[in-house]
């Protein structure tokens, strides 16, 4: 088996949704929302077809995974301004301030699950 | 049924690397996570640091492989103590791996740990292991686009080695342009230039290495 940071990923999701079935009384779980951001280098396709590996045969088959990328955000230190980044190494579009903050793009987390 | 349900993914882990970190508080032991991407140096640059502070430091190492114990004989060669973790395949050490194997040494006896984590830029950043810092490893001929390419180590690094200076005349390096661009990505990061091979700046890691111990 090859095994990827996707497959440890989908094993924490696959143990998180277990808790939730029996903290929520669940018999299924159709769906699963995340929110991943895309500094967390996670192949969306690897994470799924992993995930899908993990709860084939378990009371989980069958859930999906809806994943909402986010992308990087940053925020100019020198005039505040708030904008999307491509990668990195971005200047201020506003005011080419060459200080960025990171303020979104990390996120690895599960938002809502939908089951009965 | 739409359950609203917040939660990090990877909060299993977070939990154990904070209980590691806590047990290496409790034994004032100063901990790094020692990440590159395969072949930079990192097995080389362990031995020259052990021989170089073995008398001053007792030296544990966790030696992260997804097979082989070559690494750790030449570590345990020179005077650490040294635990094997064969990840079977995995990218990656996680908090949990860690653990198991800090209950195979004498941690009382050990003033520095140095994680050495599977050769990989990007899995090992996910996971925490409940390291002081993260110290980044990249030679010479790995090429100057690292940083585009693997920002968040970049990001989550207190120190970035640059290691194989002696090999800048025969590689496409341009050094300026990668401190400036590791700089932009953290402008935090510590940049030290060496090369094991001909002992150059070593010198500065050593002493970068005292200081942090100092603090512990």
């Amino acid at each position: 088996m090859i095994k990827m940071h996707e497959l440890s990923i989908a094993q924490n999701i696959v143990d998180i949704l277990n808790d939730q079935m029996k903290i929520h009384k669940l018999s299924k779980i159709e769906s699963v929302d995340l929110r991943v951001g895309v500094l967390r280098s996670v192949e969306v396709e690897s994470l799924s077809f992993s995930f899908n590996v993990l709860i084939s045969g378990s009371p989980l088959e069958g859930a999906r995974l809806q994943v909402e990328e986010i992308p990087i955000g940053g925020r100019c230190m020198e005039c505040g301004h708030q904008f999307t980044m491509e990668h990195w190494l971005d200047d201020c579009p506003l005011c080419g301030g060459p200080r960025v903050e990171i303020v979104s793009g990390k996120e690895l987390d599960i938002v809502a699950i939908e089951g009965d | 049924m739409k359950i609203p349900v917040v939660q990090k993914v990877l909060e299993a882990n977070e939990r154990i690397a904070e209980e590691n970190r806590r047990l290496f508080k409790e034994m004032e032991l100063f901990v790094i996570n020692l990440v590159s991407g395969p072949g930079a140096g990192k097995t080389t640059l362990l031995e020259r640091t052990v021989e170089r502070l073995k008398d001053q430091y007792h030296f544990g190492v966790i030696e992260g492989d997804i097979q082989s114990t070559l690494d750790a004989e030449r570590i345990s060669s020179k005077g650490a103590s040294v635990v094997q973790i064969n990840t079977g395949g995995a990218c990656h050490l996680d908090g949990n791996m860690i653990r198991e194997a800090i209950e195979k040494i004498d941690l009382g006896a050990l003033d520095v740990l140095i994680v050495e984590n599977v050769g990989n830029l990007v899995c090992p950043v996910e996971f925490d292991i409940g390291e002081h810092f993260k110290v980044m490893l990249l030679s010479t001929p790995e090429g100057d686009d690292k940083p585009v390419k693997y920002p968040l180590i970049f990001h989550e690094s207190r120190l970035l080695l640059i290691n194989k200076m002696d090999l800048l005349p025969y590689v496409n390096f341009d050094v300026e342009k990668l401190r400036e661009e590791s700089l932009k990505i953290n402008p935090h990061l510590e940049i030290i230039e060496i090369s094991c091979k001909t002992g150059e700046g070593l010198p500065s890691w050593f002493h970068w290495l005292e200081e942090k111990v100092k603090k512990r």
